[in-house]
């Protein structure tokens, strides 16, 4: 259906007004940091702080987290959507509702186990806190995109000889890809923006992950060497694996979103 | 011989079981006595106390300002979340030209670090040499220039705007997802029965989104009862708890102030809300899911 002139004029004009106030910030934070200083604005940034080890905290976190997840929940999905079993319909719910709970109430506890780990100021602190949260948040989606494998392909398998382990991880795996994708890519930018488990269970700020390191830039920031333009120069360094991330990423999350939503 | 092969499909569930009791049910629980003691979470020094914490709490003035914060914050940015959003989506369903492009454009916001985007919103809401104030003094509008975050009757207005730039490409998302399913055909015999856009997207559109403005509604309250990254950044919860969430005061009682049961209570409180918020969805749910076995 042709859309009529006026209604194609009045959508282009909002939506090119509302790119600007969704991207009004960032170009804000870009153009601020080459203020005064140019480029060096960037190299005082790493005098002043040595971002290296921060950035390997969060790759370890998120890496760990996203090999966890990758592995519980296609176990998970698989069993709920292709295996009988008594008890899965509300052990399903159960953990679904596992995504409803906040981050607020279950913190403290966590602090302890933490701290009776030995963990604190360890990337490993948040590794499964992360993949729990990861799991029950993306249980839903994978499993709806296992519904929609055909149950023939796992008799043909059953067939064939193979026993549940082979045929959830060399026959459905392989077809389920672009779901897990969905779900990893998700994944990925909850564990690597995560900021209130960060901020307490890594303490210290020369190993705290990249999500908390901008909380510092705002108590040091007015120091003669850490002025304003070159806080928006770190700002833009942290932000940076983000970018790269969505620029390659932006088209199959939002189309995968979109259509886990429909099948949600 | 049977039952041997479904104790087997018990394994394929049990890592994501014991995720989930060793990091949600056992904190929960936890959290749960706590809340009936008064402890500082170090050392053996902890004492019963019963139900002296909700008293305490319930007593006190911060958790009304907390749920009358929530109540505000919850329906202000549902709402125009869900009306931009459906704007949005209702322009990319129907093809404008970029649309695939603006999709990706109005997502970005969240997928942002918080943490990093908060900072430039405190510039942003800075009140003396702050981007918003310099723009409203060079367009001579001095008089709406405010101290923002400062003001106890503004700042929460203020993390109800950076909020909506966060979330609403989300529930931009879901309506578009949803919208895609409506099928062409009922837009076809609504043209031809004389029906202009804006009558079909009120008559045609907007009732067949029912379980999408479910789905937006529930996100948004179990959002706002989350809410922490952008309030911890911009204000932590003040001026004069102006600000104040559920997730910032959990977490300043427990880290701030060391006191676990009133934190626990708080925990308690906010959890019989959330609870009530998920029963009401099901309900809700189920009960549009019959409306669309009707429809069909």
């Amino acid at each position: 259906m042709k859309n009529s002139k006026l209604y194609g004029g009045l959508g282009l004009f909002i939506c090119l007004l509302s790119s600007a106030f969704f991207i009004f910030p960032l170009v804000i934070m870009v153009v601020r940091s080459f203020h005064s200083g140019g480029i060096a604005n960037y190299s005082r940034v790493f005098d002043k702080y040595n971002l290296f080890v921060n950035f390997t905290t969060s790759v370890i976190v998120v890496g760990c987290t996203l090999a966890i997840t990758a592995v519980v929940v296609s176990f998970a999905a698989f069993a709920f959507s292709k295996l009988r079993f008594r008890g899965s319909r509300a052990l399903y719910y159960l953990l679904l509702s596992g995504m409803m709970v906040p981050v607020a109430a279950t913190i403290f506890p966590l602090y302890q186990i933490v701290r009776g780990l030995g963990l604190i100021n360890s990337p490993f602190s948040l590794i499964f806190p992360y993949a729990t949260g990861s799991c029950c948040f993306n249980l839903l989606i994978l499993k709806n995109y296992y519904d929609s494998i055909p149950n023939e392909m796992l008799e043909a398998a059953n067939i064939d000889g193979a026993n549940k382990l082979r045929t959830c991880w060399q026959v459905v795996m392989p077809v389920a890809k672009p779901g897990l994708a969905v779900v990893l890519m998700q994944t990925f930018l909850a564990s690597w923006n995560e900021l209130q488990m960060a901020r307490i269970f890594i303490a210290d700020t020369d190993v705290q992950p990249i999500s908390v390191v901008p909380v510092r830039f705002a108590q040091t920031i007015s120091s003669r060497d850490f002025t304003q333009e070159v806080m928006y120069a770190a700002l833009v360094i942290c932000l940076l694996p983000i970018v790269i991330f969505y620029i390659f990423a932006a088209k199959s999350l939002v189309n995968g979103l979109t259509t886990g939503a429909v099948k949600g | 011989m049977r039952r041997k092969s479904e104790l087997t499909n018990y394994l394929f569930i049990l890592p994501i079981l014991v995720l989930f009791a060793v990091f949600i049910v056992y904190p929960i629980v936890y959290n749960f006595i706590i809340s009936f003691f008064e402890w500082s979470g170090f050392g053996p020094d902890i004492t019963f106390v019963g139900l002296e914490n909700y008293v305490t709490i319930l007593n006190g003035k911060i958790i009304w300002k907390v749920m009358h914060n929530f109540i505000i914050f919850a329906l202000i940015t549902i709402t125009l979340q869900a009306l931009f959003g459906m704007i949005f989506a209702s322009f990319f369903i129907n093809n404008i030209r970029g649309s695939s492009v603006y999709r990706i454009l109005f997502y970005l916001p969240a997928v942002v670090t918080p943490a990093i985007i908060g900072q430039v919103f405190s510039k942003f809401f800075e009140a003396n040499r702050g981007y918003l104030n310099t723009f409203l003094r060079a367009l001579h509008l001095d008089p709406l220039a405010q101290t923002w975050l400062a003001d106890p009757s503004l700042a929460l207005y203020c993390i109800c705007f950076v909020n909506i730039w966060q979330w609403t490409g989300y529930s931009m998302l879901l309506y578009y997802a949803s919208m895609l399913n409506i099928p062409s055909d009922l837009y076809e015999s609504a043209s031809l029965d004389g029906a202009n856009k804006a009558q079909q997207f009120t008559r045609v559109t907007f009732p067949l989104l029912r379980g999408t403005h479910f789905t937006v509604f529930i996100l948004g309250m179990l959002g706002s009862l989350k809410c922490y990254d952008i309030v911890f950044i911009l204000t932590n919860g003040g001026p004069n708890y102006a600000t104040e969430t559920f997730s910032v005061y959990i977490q300043n009682l427990s880290f701030s102030m060391f006191r676990q049961g009133q934190s626990a209570t708080v925990v308690v409180i906010m959890f019989i809300i959330a609870m009530v918020i998920t029963a009401v969805q099901l309900q809700l749910y189920y009960r549009s899911n019959q409306h669309k076995e009707l429809a069909r």
